[in-house]
């Protein structure tokens, strides 16, 4: 997949913003892979600590649903349950092995029922808006399918995230709106 | 849910949409006017069919932090409409204190805040709203939506509103898009009132707005 690699402050030269619905995998050293501003969406990263390569996969629903099917929709990573297949598939073509995939993700937060400037306002979702839950719980079933897990998460809760994969350590780096970052 | 086909509008649909919108967010904004005491005005207006998954990339800068007032309506025949006003935290902050002029609070990284009555009035601001725009729709295309209450958030634009994007391709691949900028005299409060109809409800419009 061919995209633009743009400057990344002090971190690294070379940034790549994964978007809705795409997916890049590398196994460059200076290359970081961003994932923006994640609400109900989650970054699935896979990374292969022998060869050293990497992927994410920004996931926007955890069903490809019969619109979908019906249409030929071809944005590989949308879709949690094709985001998987065509992640591992693209790892192993670097040269990874599926059963040495480690496996981390951010993401699903319930941003619209309110976030943390507003503490008394706790609105909860209803069950068509509380996306990021099933985002979460589907892809968690589809990875324990493959026999994976997670080995690090930051998901759930109200504050939307901007994500950052080094796919060649396989370190994961969540912001949140205040600034505040966690390593993983 | 409904699965639906591919939705393709008839020629003469977004121009004919565009009228009708353009009337409906109009009233919209008289009603926020007549709420914060002053004239609102619309400065720019654009009406367009966009993927939904382009939607990130056509509406705004997703990093942005973001207050946004959000009303989903529903009617199961209907389909759909994700109704969105946007402001940077300054203009939310602005809009907050027209609305309740004797509150202060604080928002992080600026010296004043959001209280808990500001919030609420920034969620009746999208109650009115969006109770504006949508009798506008009832009225003039027989388009009978109910309105969800409001959600009122602070986040990146793009967390913002990647749920309702989610939303939206569960139900199809094209949403019609209204991006409208709006700005008071004297003051400088600017936002965008976003207006997202899902499959469903396009195709009801096309099929009324003839």
């Amino acid at each position: 997949m061919t995209k633009e690699v743009q400057p990344y402050g002090e971190l690294s030269p070379d940034s790549v913003s994964v978007g809705l619905g795409e997916l890049f995998v590398s196994k460059e050293p200076q290359i970081i892979l961003v994932a923006y501003a994640l609400g109900s969406c989650v970054a699935l990263c896979a990374h292969d600590p022998k060869v050293k390569v990497g992927g994410l996969a920004h996931i926007l629903l955890p069903n490809t649903p019969a619109y979908s099917r019906q249409n030929g929709d071809n944005v590989p990573a949308k879709y949690a349950d094709r985001a998987l297949l065509e992640l591992v598939t693209q790892l192993e073509a670097l040269g990874a092995s599926r059963e040495r995939l480690i496996f981390k993700m951010g993401g699903g937060a319930a941003v619209l029922s309110g976030s943390s400037l507003f503490n008394s306002q706790n609105n909860p979702l209803p069950s068509r808006l509380d996306i990021g839950r099933r985002n979460i719980q589907g892809i968690l079933a589809l990875l324990y399918q493959a026999g994976h897990y997670p080995t690090a998460a930051d998901v759930g809760g109200q504050a939307g995230r901007t994500l950052f994969f080094w796919p060649n350590t396989g370190k994961m780096r969540i912001r949140t709106v205040g600034g505040e970052e966690r390593d993983y | 849910m409904a699965e639906l086909q591919k939705y393709d509008p008839s020629p003469d649909f977004i121009p004919r949409l565009s009228v009708f919108i353009k009337a409906g967010v109009e009233k919209a904004v008289q009603a926020l006017s007549k709420m914060v005491n002053r004239e609102v005005k619309l400065m720019a207006l654009e009406v367009e069919l966009v993927a939904v998954s382009d939607l990130l990339v056509w509406l705004t800068d997703e990093q942005t932090p973001t207050v946004g007032i959000y009303v989903l309506s529903s009617n199961g025949p209907s389909g759909s409409c994700h109704l969105m006003l946007l402001f940077t935290t300054q203009d939310a902050i602005t809009l907050a204190e027209m609305l309740v002029p004797f509150e202060s609070g604080k928002l992080p990284g600026y010296d004043s805040q959001l209280t808990e009555l500001q919030v609420s009035a920034l969620a009746e601001a999208g109650n009115v709203v969006s109770s504006y725009f949508l009798s506008h729709m009832e009225k003039a295309a027989a388009l009978q939506m109910y309105p969800m209450p409001p959600y009122v958030v602070y986040d990146m634009t793009g967390a913002i509103l990647d749920t309702v994007i989610a939303d939206l391709s569960s139900y199809g691949d094209a949403s019609l898009v209204l991006d409208t900028a709006m700005s008071t005299e004297g003051h400088q409060l600017r936002g965008q009132f976003l207006v997202m109809f899902d499959n469903l409800a396009l195709q009801k419009l096309d099929e009324s707005l003839t």
